[in-house]
């Protein structure tokens, strides 16, 4: 259940997913977006350590040390165009801020992923696109339900309880990390579980920023 | 030993104390509930919308029952399941007696995708007793207004999808059909099953 998964910064993996992803949406879709989740409006400085990196190059522990742990996604009743989402605790055991700038996932699970943060406003509930999620030196960010979570769009095919997939967050730094993913159901939906705490929709620590997208 | 013993007599006692002053505070309400009373409980407004099977469906359909109104959508992937499975582990937490008694109903904010067989499909997944509504957008919406609820979409994504707003609370009806409760969205099953045991008992019928 707490199992930390080790970071794994390289760079060849992260170039190596953009080629699968690519080919993977010209495949799938056709003409399609890549099932990557791009910040919307924002003119993205390209932090691409793939250009630059040298034939030689070792990954090298200069990057964030950020953790991805508890990592689940909801499943799903298995209605066509059904959505779910991702949720995980992030750590950035760190000295320096670090932030997630996207999240993707095989297309054979979601045809689009995107960074989101449930709010309340006046009464109402929205979901609130957002550019990124920031991780504060030495920080927690609890993506969970309720709050923020990475948003699968379009599921292939129903989600259910005990499948694995893996997720892929992009930080800020232009490194990688991934996780396994396991399909549970909803806290709470069974029997109330410990998880089910966290849905309490407070908004305190959430790292949320960049609420400028639209809507949602 | 004595010294634990006397210790726990006045831990006791002080707990004592602390219930009774407690029930003495809340005695203006008859039983605590964690959503927002309505008092004294208010009508709410009519409408006719479309159940599973395309059948006609209005809530004085279900006079005699306590009813949660939840109003979300099936393309929702946080907070609607999260308190569709919060709502499903509630029921089941009822007494036996109470478990025919309250029924739940999830009306779509998004018509123009939900069907009423989608919606049905949707809620049996969490509790085969939940009711799934939805109608045309017209019917709907004007449905909807009617109890102060606009729904808006987000711009549509390169794929045409979009998410929809909808209220933060769902709506417990007593046995009257009147508007008994307030029901806020992060809730626990067990407050919620608490909370619908209190109106479902305010007056057997």
């Amino acid at each position: 259940m707490n199992q930390m998964i080790p970071v794994r910064i390289s760079r060849r993996f992260a170039v190596g997913m953009t080629v699968i992803a690519v080919g993977l949406a010209a495949t799938a879709c056709g003409s399609a977006a890549a099932p990557t989740a791009t910040p919307t409006g924002t003119p993205q400085t390209n932090h691409n350590p793939a250009a630059s990196a040298s034939p030689t190059a070792t990954p090298t522990p200069v990057g964030p040390s950020v953790t991805m742990s508890d990592v689940w996604a909801r499943a799903t009743p298995g209605l066509p165009d059904e959505n779910s989402a991702v949720y995980a605790v992030l750590q950035n055991k760190g000295a320096k801020a670090e932030r997630v700038v996207s999240a993707s996932v095989p297309a054979a699970i979601a045809k689009r992923v995107e960074l989101h943060t449930t709010v309340q406003e006046a009464g109402v509930m929205k979901m609130v696109q957002v550019e990124g999620y920031d991780l504060p030196a030495s920080g927690t960010v609890k993506l969970e339900p309720g709050g923020n979570h990475i948003m699968l769009l379009g599921i292939a095919k129903q989600l259910k309880v005990g499948d694995t997939f893996t997720v892929t967050l992009k930080l800020q730094s232009g490194s990688t990390i991934e996780s396994k993913v396991e399909v549970k159901n909803a806290p709470g939906g069974a029997m109330g579980g410990s998880a089910a705490t966290g849905a309490t929709g407070g908004s305190g620590a959430m790292g949320a920023t960049g609420g400028s997208g639209a809507m949602r | 030993m004595i010294r634990g013993a006397l210790g726990l007599r006045r831990g006791a006692l002080l707990m004592a104390v602390a219930i009774s002053m407690a029930l003495a505070i809340g005695c203006a309400a008859p039983e605590r509930v964690a959503s927002k009373r309505v008092n004294p409980p208010a009508p709410l407004p009519a409408f006719q919308l479309v159940a599973e099977g395309n059948r006609p469906f209005q809530l004085s359909d279900l006079k005699g029952h306590v009813v949660v109104v939840y109003v979300g959508y099936t393309h929702c992937p946080d907070i609607c399941p999260l308190t569709m499975g919060h709502l499903a582990a509630a029921h089941q937490q009822l007494p036996d007696v109470l478990k025919d008694d309250v029924k739940v109903v999830m009306i779509t904010a998004d018509p123009a995708r939900d069907t009423p067989e989608l919606m049905s499909q949707y809620v049996h997944y969490f509790d085969p007793s939940f009711i799934g509504v939805s109608g045309s957008t017209e019917q709907v919406l004007a449905a909807l207004r009617e109890w102060g609820i606009s729904p808006e979409c987000s711009t549509p994504n390169a794929d045409g999808g979009y998410t929809v707003t909808h209220p933060a609370t769902s709506y417990v009806l007593n046995r009257d059909g009147l508007l008994r409760l307030q029901m806020p969205h992060a809730l626990e099953p067990e407050q919620i099953a608490r909370d619908l045991k209190s109106v479902a008992n305010e007056r057997k019928r």
